[in-house]
């Protein structure tokens, strides 16, 4: 499938949403998260939000995005923090919580359950839902390494909802593309994390 | 030989006054040792428990295994002698007991860990030089924490697994000495072997380790740290070309809310030992001067038997030195025995493992001062000599006449003194600055003071015109010996300064350091409370008897511009452009806390209200302000989470750092963020020491996410080391005013002997003991008096200065103090005067007649 193809098909869906009265004249994506999705260390411009703006902006898709990321945040908050965005009505939710969680050893059961009520709350709201998934590093034990792991994938099965397998894709554990503390992603990771979400994004848009 | 040989016979001669003048300086360089001795234990001390903290004087750490280019590196930057190392590996890691799970720290240590401080144990005890810690790093055991055992339900020889590998828990950690405020720390430790820690298999692609090296350096490799770390990136970005894939962490910086009371006190050490130095100093000028001016009869006998005057003064100067050292042996020999037992005496005052010791240091520069410092304080008498006539054997006083063209001379002769106690100060000082300002300020007091005296002593003239004859002669003395007067009033008025100084320093800073007592300290820190879990964190919390504390909202946002103009300054450093960009806690509050003081500006009163045309206020901590270049009346932007809020800061607020409260940076008026997603920081205190776990368990088990650290041991441990310092400021202004009295005891003492022969002439005359009391009691007590309210005047413009410069000016009057100060002074001075005189005149006037 060529690029100009898939443009196209893009303003097409989009013309077609706002139709639909889902968005004004432009899709609004709330982007839900944590440090990652703050741009911890990085300029506002340079965070991965901004980035997918800018990219799907070259592309001729231009997008509204409410950066809602907030460093050191835990699933906890996101039910309230949604119960504040949803006043800008955004289209889609894209929800990257649960690596301070997992950070800070809190229990999976909760987390799932925050994570759960949160994608209701989209869900009964009108707001499209889509979710990240995140992983800790091996050294917190294999037993919660993966039960952590299974939450995203268990709960987009169950929510039927889009997963982007891993946010950090490509980029993790790549000194390289890291800041000096090792988990927060460099501005090079960063663009790799904008343009892995860009593609999840386009699949989103693209399956309609 | 000859020379020295006359000297010693001249001073067995006159073996009752050269006693007298050994036992008087020795007594003042007996202060200024023990001050100085004590100042360097208090330091020693308090450096030891820094180093206890980070367990070494160094640590390197990084992401990644450290390789041997990089040990090379971090010894090359060292460039001293490495006494020992020790390896390090950490990570934190889920741990599973019986029923429930745990996030803990999983260190790996080698035989050489802690370097500094001890772990104790519950069954081993302190391993510091145990075999516990020998066995651990050869075997499958472990150590854990206290509480993981009881929140995991642990027992002693228990398996325990950890990643792949099972361990037998060999002992239960009761002390720790690496337990300080960092999110590592605050989960609860187990330590295994460093070789050990492999077998876990956590250790692989994306684990998130430290590893570290801890340095053990000479106890006398002085650095500055700052300069250290700076050298480091250096050497950092030519090996990497990035300055963030180490780091370095002195022990200094571990102690980091200590860093800036251990700052100010070993400012305020330094300081003392100046005092010390310069209470030495005058004590020693004063009796070398009086020596020396005593001799002058004999030189001018010397003289007119054919001797030079370079003769006369090689005589007497040779004397002086034989007599200042034989002051310092006494003094050295009365310090080596007596420092050690000072513990003893002050048992259970003395703050756990200190121990006294004489210095080195203080020994050289007490065998300076009798020795060298003699030379250089006679020096100006020196000038005199060279004017000494012979005729003036006929006169009562013998004193060298003064012509305008030998002025020069004697001021030029002052030069070495001024040099040798600059480059003394600088050095006691350990700063270039704090010596100068101190010598500058000295100077300034000794010239106010030389004025206020001439002064005194000419009131004393016109009011010696009185009738009453002991009055009369009491005033007249005084101002017919305007000399000798002035030196006394100088050497009592710059003791009074001296003995002042440090108390009126030591209140402000003491103040600062100490805990207010009404401040309630708390156990456990709890942060990431959602708004709707605060209703059952309290439920949770109030089931056993506890209340919130310093609840505080926390609301992220990003510094968007400051006066409408965008953050962006080009020549900004790389640290100044995060700190910039970086995303702020904001908060809100109704009024101030109990930690807070307004600097400048006012609070507001009540909320913002929705729609009004003034903009919603802002309160900045001082410091932030400072280094943000920000000012009352400035407006800042943020952007609240897609909301854009403006605000005017409309104060700037101290806060007290060592109230163990959660403080913002940046504060909002109510009204505005109210509404945006926030969590809760709050705190528990005065948690009894059964309910921690309970209490600990009872919030992590109903509300999970909610993150409770535990702080009661690392805020007992940082009050215990400023309670610390906060005795040793205080014992050390003690000291001083006490080594003070000691060497203004000393001259009062030399000053009544050196009126010998007027009370005696006085007697003869006549005079009963009550008129020679009298007189000997207005002069001293004039003397004492004035020059100690000068002196006393003057430490408080001096030590009001030294704490702007310095202490940031903490500063506060000591009223009880500086009263205590001049009546002691004042006091001190008459009674032993009087002494002295009591002993002049059970003496018959024969022998006084003999021995003048």
């Amino acid at each position: 499938m060529n690029k100009a193809f898939i443009n196209i098909l893009l303003s097409f869906l989009l013309t077609l949403a706002a139709s639909q009265g889902l968005a004004q004249e432009e899709l609004t994506i709330l982007f839900l998260g944590d440090s990652l999705t703050e741009g911890y260390g990085l300029d506002e411009e340079e965070s991965f939000p901004s980035l997918v703006k800018e990219m799907l902006a070259a592309d001729g898709i231009n997008i509204r995005v409410l950066n809602a990321g907030i460093s050191g945040s835990t699933s906890a908050s996101a039910l309230s923090r949604l119960q504040w965005y949803i006043r800008s009505q955004p289209d889609l939710m894209v929800l990257s919580l649960g690596a301070n969680d997992g950070l800070r050893g809190l229990s999976i059961d909760e987390m799932k359950a925050n994570l759960a009520e949160t994608i209701e709350f989209a869900q009964a709201n009108g707001v499209q839902a889509a979710i990240t998934g995140m992983m800790v590093p091996p050294n917190m034990g294999p037993e919660y390494t993966d039960a952590f792991a299974r939450v995203f994938p268990d709960l987009a099965t169950e929510y039927d909802i889009p997963l982007m397998p891993f946010l950090l894709q490509d980029v993790a554990a790549v000194p390289e593309l890291n800041q000096a503390d090792g988990i927060h992603p460099n501005a090079e990771g960063t663009r790799i994390v904008a343009t892995n979400m860009v593609s999840f994004l386009k699949t989103i848009l693209s399956s309609g | 030989m000859l020379w020295l040989q006359l000297a010693l016979k001249e001073i067995s001669n006159n073996f009752k006054f050269s006693l007298f003048f050994v036992l008087n300086l020795g007594i003042g360089l007996i202060g200024f040792i023990a001050l100085d001795s004590f100042k360097s234990s208090i330091d020693e001390h308090l450096e030891n428990n820094s180093k206890s903290i980070l367990t070494a004087d160094i640590q390197i750490s990084s992401r990644f295994p450290l390789t041997e280019q990089e040990h090379l590196l971090t010894e090359s930057l060292l460039d001293t002698d490495i006494l020992s190392t020790s390896d390090q590996v950490s990570f934190l890691s889920m741990i599973a007991g019986k029923e429930n799970s745990r996030m803990s720290t999983l260190i790996g240590i080698d035989e050489n860990y802690p370097q500094y401080g001890e772990i104790i144990l519950q069954e081993a005890g302190p391993v510091s030089l145990s075999d516990a810690r020998q066995a651990l790093v050869n075997s499958e055991t472990i150590w854990v924490a206290r509480d993981l055992m009881v929140i995991l339900d642990l027992e002693i020889g228990q398996l325990l697994r950890i990643g792949n590998g099972e361990f037998t828990i060999a002992d239960v950690i009761l002390e720790d000495p690496s337990n300080t405020i960092s999110v590592m720390s605050n989960f609860p430790a187990i330590y295994l072997g460093l070789e050990q820690i492999e077998s876990t298999g956590l250790i692989q692609l994306g684990s998130r380790i430290t590893y570290s090296r801890f340095y053990k350096l000479p106890s006398n490799y002085e650095y500055d740290y700052m300069a250290l770390e700076d050298e480091f990136r250096d050497i950092e970005q030519k090996v990497y070309r990035d300055t963030r894939r180490l780091s370095l962490t002195t022990h200094q910086e571990e102690s980091e809310d200590l860093g800036e009371v251990l700052g100010y006190m070993n400012d305020y050490l330094g300081l003392i030992a100046l005092i010390a130095l310069f209470l030495a100093g005058v004590g020693a000028a004063y009796l070398f001067r009086a020596f020396f001016t005593s001799r002058f009869k004999d030189m001018a006998i010397l003289m007119c038997l054919g001797g030079t005057p370079k003769q006369a003064y090689q005589m007497t100067l040779l004397q002086i030195v034989i007599l200042g050292t034989f002051s310092a042996v006494l003094a050295s020999a009365i310090a080596f025995l007596g420092l050690p037992l000072l513990p003893l005496l002050l048992d259970g005052f003395l703050p756990r493992g200190f121990t006294n010791g004489m210095e080195i240091n203080s020994l050289v520069l007490a065998f300076f001062m009798g020795t060298f410092g003699s030379i250089i304080c006679c020096l100006p008498i020196l000038s005199k000599i060279y004017d000494l006539n012979p005729i003036g054997l006929f006169h009562e006083n013998v004193q060298p006449a003064s012509s305008a063209s030998h002025w020069q001379r004697h001021a030029a002769s002052y030069a070495p003194i001024l040099l040798t106690f600059w480059c003394l100060a600088m050095w006691q000082a350990s700063s270039i600055f704090i010596g100068t300002l101190f010598v500058a300020g000295f100077l300034a007091a000794i010239f106010i003071l030389g004025a206020v005296a001439w002064l005194i002593l000419y009131g004393c003239s016109v009011l010696s015109l009185d009738n009453q004859v002991t009055r009369k002669i009491a005033l007249r003395n005084l101002s017919r010996n305007r000399l000798g007067a002035v030196s006394c009033f100088l050497a009592i008025g710059l003791g009074a300064l001296l003995i002042n100084l440090i108390p009126q320093i030591q209140k402000g800073l003491q103040g600062y350091i100490e805990q207010p007592s009404d401040y309630s300290v708390p156990d456990f820190f709890m942060f990431d409370i959602q708004p709707e879990q605060l209703k059952d964190l309290q439920t949770v919390i109030g089931e056993r008897g506890y209340t919130l504390s310093f609840l505080s909202p926390m609301i992220r946002a990003r510094l968007e511009s400051v006066n409408s103009e965008e953050i962006d300054d080009p020549d900004e450093t790389p640290d100044e452009q995060l700190m910039r960009r970086r995303m702020f806690n904001l908060t809100y509050q109704d009024t101030l806390k109990d930690s807070e003081t307004i600097v400048e500006g006012k609070t507001w009163d009540g909320p913002w209200e929705f729609g009004s045309d003034e903009l919603p206020g802002i309160s900045i901590e001082e410091n932030f302000a400072e280094r943000m270049g920000l000012e009352v009346g400035d407006t800042m932007s943020f952007d609240v989470q897609s909301v854009p809020i403006e605000g005017r800061i409309v104060n700037t607020r101290e806060v007290i750092w060592n109230s163990f409260q959660p403080n913002f940076f940046v504060s909002f008026q109510p009204g505005v963020l109210d509404p945006a997603p926030k969590t809760f920081v709050a705190a528990i205190a005065n948690v009894s020491e059964e309910d921690r776990i309970s209490v600990q368990n009872s919030i992590v088990n109903t509300l999970p996410n909610i993150s409770v650290i535990n702080v009661q041991q690392i805020v007992a441990r940082i009050l215990d080391i400023t309670n610390q310092i906060s005795w040793a400021i205080r014992v050390m202004a003690y000291l001083s005013i006490f080594a003070g009295l000691v060497v203004l005891f000393s001259i009062a003492r030399y000053e009544v002997k050196s009126r010998f022969w007027e009370i005696n002439l006085l007697k003869i005359l006549g005079a009963n003991f009550s008129d020679v009391r009298h007189i000997v009691e207005i002069e001293f007590g004039i003397l004492g008096l004035f020059a100690a309210i000068s002196g006393v005047s003057l430490s408080l413009v001096m030590s009001y200065s030294i704490s702007y410069f310095i202490f940031d000016g903490l500063w506060s009057f000591s009223s009880g103090i500086t009263l205590f100060t001049i009546l002691a002074i004042c006091g001190l001075s008459v009674l032993t005067a009087l002494i002295a005189t009591l002993s002049v005149l059970r003496q018959k006037p024969l022998e006084l007649l003999r021995t003048t």
